[in-house]
């Protein structure tokens, strides 16, 4: 076996998980929808960070019932050998769609404010050999790499949000509710897709993670961590933008940066930070792409993951880039997908869980 | 790299193999059998040609056989000395004129060799009787492994044969010319000692141990692997190591099998796990003050006969970049010391892909001021600002190289010469511009401040790598490149410890990490090597 997953610790698998949560959190929103009619985004992102950690802790739950090391034998376990592939590829999917989308957002502003005269297929290409390299090496080295470039991201972040300052006013959050309970609880349920494929990635490596309760721990911590990070942010969006506003901009935190024109000019830190939210996509990119392919390979019994971690990779990569591109069919699926790949996302794990808790204890 | 290397394509579309790689875990305990040495395979050898791997019991038939595999013939250095054991027994000493010191074989081995009163035992414990009652040595000890003996003769001690024994008589007669200790040449410090190891193996244990004077402190010779028999030492503390660390440098030591191994530098190589890696995976020092300090914390130290530099295994980063003195400074003064210095790697290696990255694809990012001071610093250089960045990294490596390889003064002068006229006439001339010059001065100047020479060489290799993806992707490129770099590192292993830790992964440290904390959290075992006795 080849599944280039070794072990890593506590903090590593925080730092890849929180990292993922912020980025997702941040990258993957769907502004026109979430701001469309008030501004309650900094509520939708709490709820769907705590119902993300409710469906993780049930699905380690049955993945300890069934005492599964990680997802794949979850799948083979609940679903049988049969259907555990079609079950992991459903997941891998929606773990393509979570790894591209903060890539597809971080495209867009680097072509658009940073690239302005390049192609984006020139810009994309870039991408490649990052989340190539970092899912081809394996958990490891993802989870080292996440752990080192750690706190220089997640400052990046609150840079961006001390630059600004001065332009916060609460007024602005008005209406408080945002969109009423009903579009709350809906885009609570939709935000589902930025939080989980975090936390269930640790669940897909759980071998590597120490086990079943690490992975959970690991995961609590950077659901609380990450959706709290991400909860602030969304709460100073408001604070800067109208909510009317803030569904026009496709790249809300990148203009945060230059709401006050003092901040722009601060060494230019909005082109800057840019560069660090980038990396933060890349790692969580790669972590999913290998989650996926580990996934993948676990449920359909192939004993060596790098030409699925490969091929994932790449997939990822395309979609990113195909995102940017004017590809009617391409951009019909994703309009199809965007407010169900939270389900496609939940199901089989959640249904692996169940099952699996339904079964006799101990028959794994 | 390596697969690639022994399988050619072949080996990257090769499935379901598990990287060889050794790793040094935490759960790891007890000692994995040693798989063998030098000696064993050299004795193989022997008894494949259909020789003996020991001593004779005939002194004539010994004589014989050194004189043919000594080429003694040809050979004046070898020295066969008969003499006959106390009047009556015919004995040789074998030894090489020039490795052995004549004074201490002429009156503690052949005066009383031969005035000694005749054996009161069995032909076959002549041996014995002459080591333990005649001859009056420090350091002597009986063999009869033929390889042994040729050896210890090939390495300057004298071998006695006793007709009627099978045994031989090895006594450490070792007197050649050596270097006396002296200051050191690139470690310079201040407030610590003057020392520095020399090229006498014996001398620098002797270095080690005025230092480490504990009772588990351990030396172990053993043959280098070449075939110039070099010998070498491990030394290591004795239930602080990790026993499953030692035993992997051990195996690897063991399995050098080469032509000559000249240095430490050359073992290092044949040892490393990566070896495409420019980084370095093992420590050399020539401070004896600073391999006893990894020492005394759990690190292994390798010593090769003819190097004056102690190999220190596993190495990570922050062992790389730490200096002799960071331990002789207060606190304060010692973690500002390390600050400038990590400042002064990281502005080496991304300041000048930096300044490309934005001079030529984010001009946006600069302010009118800096942008027309560069544009006006270049309005006359005819080389594209990438290739004027690339031709004075290169000249300052081209300087670097010219002032270490030749003699001090001299090299100072060159150095000098270099930065300022030649500095001076290329912007004169319009090859390069006075902000690029800056720019790379600068990067030289953080190169500097790295205290490792391996490390220094490496970090110009990155830089170069950083300045070439900026000027083909801009900030984008650089991010991407500084991405792959860190995975590359991730995945880098010293000796089974990841290179980075223990920042990543991060392991339970109290220390910190970059800077320097109180002494007493210096002042136990390292973490990251999972020693056997955490307290020690």
């Amino acid at each position: 076996m080849n599944l280039r997953q070794g072990r890593i610790g506590n903090q590593e698998a925080v730092a890849m998980a929180f990292l993922s949560c912020i980025a997702c959190g941040v990258f993957s929103t769907n502004t026109k929808l979430t701001y469309a009619a008030g501004n309650g985004s900094y509520l939708v992102s709490a709820f769907s960070a705590t119902l993300s950690l409710l469906l993780v802790t049930v699905v380690a739950e049955g993945m300890r019932r069934a005492r599964c090391k990680n997802l794949a034998q979850l799948y083979r376990y609940a679903f049988g050998p049969v259907l555990s592939a079609p079950a992991a590829f459903i997941t891998l999917i929606a773990l393509i769609y979570a790894a591209a989308m903060p890539l597809v957002r971080l495209l867009m502003i680097m072509n658009h404010y940073i690239y302005i005269l390049d192609n984006v297929q020139n810009v994309a290409l870039y991408l490649i050999p990052c989340v190539l390299t970092l899912a081809w090496m394996g958990l490891e080295i993802i989870g080292r790499t996440a752990r080192l470039f750690f706190v220089v991201i997640v400052l990046s972040f609150f840079v961006a949000l001390i630059i600004a300052i001065p332009a916060y006013a609460p007024y602005r959050l008005y209406p408080l509710l945002g969109n009423g309970l009903a579009s709350t609880a809906r885009l609570s349920l939709m935000g589902i897709n930025r939080f989980f494929p975090a936390l269930i990635g640790l669940f897909i490596c759980g071998a590597g993670v120490h086990g079943v309760n690490s992975s959970l721990r690991c995961a609590s911590i950077a659901a609380f961590g990450g959706g709290l990070v991400v909860v602030v942010i969304q709460l100073l969006l408001g604070m800067t933008f109208p909510y009317y506003i803030l569904s026009d901009i496709p790249a809300p935190l990148y203009r945060l940066t230059m709401a006050l024109p003092s901040g722009s000019m601060f060494l230019r830190a909005d082109k800057v930070l840019l560069f660090f939210w980038l990396l933060s996509g890349l790692v969580t990119a790669g972590y999913f792409a290998y989650s996926g392919a580990l996934l993948f390979s676990g449920a359909s019994n192939m004993r060596d993951i790098r030409p699925a971690s490969a091929a994932v990779a790449l997939t990822v990569c395309s979609v990113a880039l195909m995102g940017q591109l004017n590809l009617s069919a391409f951009h019909a699926a994703v309009s199809f997908l965007q407010d169900k790949v939270w389900a496609l996302l939940v199901l089989p794990p959640l249904l692996a869980a169940v099952l699996a808790m339904l079964k006799k204890r101990g028959a794994a | 790299m390596e697969r690639l290397r022994k399988h050619g394509l072949r080996g990257l579309f090769t499935f379901d193999r598990q990287p060889a790689e050794f790793e040094l875990l935490e759960t790891e305990h007890g000692a994995p059998s040693f798989w063998g040495g030098w000696n064993e395979r050299a004795r193989d050898a022997a008894d494949d040609k259909g020789t003996s791997a020991h001593v004779a019991a005939s002194v004539e038939a010994n004589r014989a056989r050194l004189r043919a595999e000594l080429r003694g013939q040809i050979n004046p250095d070898l020295i066969l000395r008969p003499f006959l054991f106390a009047g009556h027994i015919p004995a040789l000493a074998a030894f090489l004129n020039g490795m052995a010191d004549e004074t201490l074989i002429n009156d503690f081995i052949l005066r009383p060799g031969m005035r000694c009163k005749p054996p009161d035992c069995a032909a076959k414990e002549r041996a014995q009787y002459a080591l333990n009652r005649v001859f009056t040595m420090q350091e002597a000890e009986l063999t009869n492994v033929w390889q042994d003996a040729k050896c210890a003769v090939e390495e300057g001690r004298t071998a006695v044969f006793l007709d009627g024994d099978d045994h031989a008589v090895l006594m450490d007669t070792r007197g050649f010319v050596s270097r006396s200790v002296s200051s050191p040449r690139n470690e310079n410090v201040i407030l610590g000692p003057h020392e520095a190891f020399t090229e006498n193996i014996r001398t620098n244990i002797t270095l080690l141990r005025r230092i480490i004077k504990t009772d588990d402190f351990v030396c172990e010779f053993r043959k280098s692997g070449g075939k110039n028999n070099n010998r070498i030492a491990i030394v290591y503390r004795e239930g602080v190591v990790n026993r499953t660390l030692l035993n992997e440098v051990k195996r690897r030591f063991a399995s050098v099998d080469t032509l000559m191994v000249l240095s430490v530098g050359m073992l290092e190589q044949f040892t490393e796990a990566h070896p495409y890696s420019p980084l370095p995976q093992s420590l050399s020092t020539e401070r004896p003050d600073r391999a006893s300090a990894l020492i005394m914390q759990g690190h292994v130290g390798v010593l090769c006969e003819g190097s004056p530099l102690c190999s220190i295994m596993p190495a990570t980063l922050f062992t790389l970049m730490s200096s002799g003195e960071d331990a002789y400074v207060r606190q304060p003064v010692g973690a500002l010391m390390r600050l400038v210095r990590y400042t002064g790697a990281l502005l080496s290696i991304v300041m000048p892909a930096y300044f490309l990255a934005l001079a030529l694809h984010h001009q946006g990012m600069m302010s009118g001021e800096v942008l027309s001071t560069i544009i006006a610093s270049r309005s006359m250089v005819f080389l594209p600002l990438a290739v004027e960045m690339i031709f004075l990294l290169l000249t300052f490596q081209l300087l670097r190289e010219a002032t270490i390889s030749v003699p001090g003064s001299m090299g100072q002068s060159i150095g000098i010469i270099g930065g300022l006229i030649l500095g001076q006439a290329a912007v004169s001339a319009n090859i390069v511009s006075k902000v690029v010059l800056i720019v790379v001065a600068l990067a030289g100047l953080g190169n500097f401040t790295i205290p490792d020479y391996s490390m220094q060489l490496a970090v110009a290799y990155y830089r170069m790598a950083l300045v070439l993806a900026a000027w083909a992707g801009g900030l984008m490129g650089l991010a991407c490149a500084i991405l792959i770099t860190a995975a590359l590192l991730s995945a880098l292993k010293s000796y089974g410890v990841p290179f980075l830790a223990p920042a990543a992964p991060k392991v339970a440290s109290k220390g910190p990490a970059f800077l320097r904390g109180r002494l007493k959290m210096h002042l136990r075992p390292s973490d990251p090597l999972n020693t056997e006795g955490r307290g020690a």
